[in-house]
């Protein structure tokens, strides 16, 4: 199965390595889409398919606890998997964040390592890549 | 302060290290600088936190960070890699200052071009660094 992600930070340099990242986690990617914000992600979501969504917080023009509210309110996006990658880390971030919906949440600065691991978490794969391990894991994922 | 000043310093420190592959010293004043990036903070406490870079250390963050031969770095790469830098270092020392507290951060912004950095001045956490590629500064400025 390959996966369609869909990368939201305002930081290009951010994106690029998280798609470096990503080209390391074994995983069968079909496409990357990017958005520097949450309104520009909204436009992507409305019209691809995405598997998965890697979200900053901090961001113009809408920012990501602002974008998983959006998305909550959409059927068809709610059940998207999304995963947290932030600065903003404090436990009330945290809270708003898996309460909005997040599987995962990981703190920037991170090793490539964290996010691989944490992501395939959210995709309900185990380390080693098995599918299937952490399927439903509506609590989020440890780090 | 001494607390403060330690934790920002380990914040400054884990960033670095992290993602940009860069391990820092403390060093000399930093003079002049030739960019600048800045990001406030509002909350329990409120501040602002500001990174002078010299232009060698700017670059040889890009070209950590994104794989990059020299030659290829720009200045949009540079803007970007050091507003990433300051977002960073303040989200993580704020975290790292009180992880059960919210605080609210701006967006960075940048400068280019030389600039004097100001003299460390009373009420202030200030630090210099070297490393391998020149210095860099810190700032950190808590309103009471």
């Amino acid at each position: 199965m390959a996966f369609n992600l869909l990368i939201v930070d305002d930081s290009n340099s951010m994106r690029t390595v998280v798609k470096k990242i990503v080209g390391l986690t074994g995983l069968e990617v079909n496409q990357i889409l990017e958005a520097v914000n949450g309104r520009k992600a909204l436009d992507v979501l409305g019209g691809s398919w995405v598997d998965v969504v890697i979200l900053d917080i901090n961001m113009p023009e809408m920012n990501g606890l602002e974008l998983l509210q959006r998305m909550n309110g959409e059927p068809l996006m709610k059940s998207i998997p999304v995963l947290m990658m932030t600065t903003e880390a404090s436990e009330a971030h945290m809270k708003s964040a898996f309460d909005l919906g997040a599987k995962g949440f990981i703190r920037k600065p991170f090793v490539p390592e964290e996010l691989r691991k944490t992501l395939l978490a959210v995709l309900g794969f185990d380390e080693k890549g098995t599918y299937g391990e952490h399927q439903g894991d509506s609590e989020g994922v440890d780090f | 302060m001494e607390n403060i000043r330690e934790i920002l310093k380990e914040s400054i420190f884990e960033v670095f290290e992290r993602m940009f592959f860069i391990f820092l010293e403390p060093g000399g004043r930093v003079r002049v600088h030739d960019y600048e990036t800045s990001i406030g903070f509002d909350g329990p406490r409120r501040g602002s936190l500001r990174i002078l870079f010299t232009r060698p250390v700017a670059r040889l963050m890009v070209r950590n960070m994104l794989g990059l031969d020299n030659g290829a770095v720009t200045e949009p790469h540079v803007e970007d890699c050091v507003k990433e830098a300051a977002n960073m270092v303040c989200g993580n020392f704020l975290v790292n200052l009180d992880a059960s507290k919210k605080f609210a951060m701006s967006l960075p912004a940048f400068s280019a071009g030389p600039g004097e950095t100001p003299a460390p001045s009373e009420g202030v956490v200030a630090f210099d660094f070297d490393c391998e590629a020149g210095k860099m500064g810190v700032i950190l400025t808590l309103e009471a």
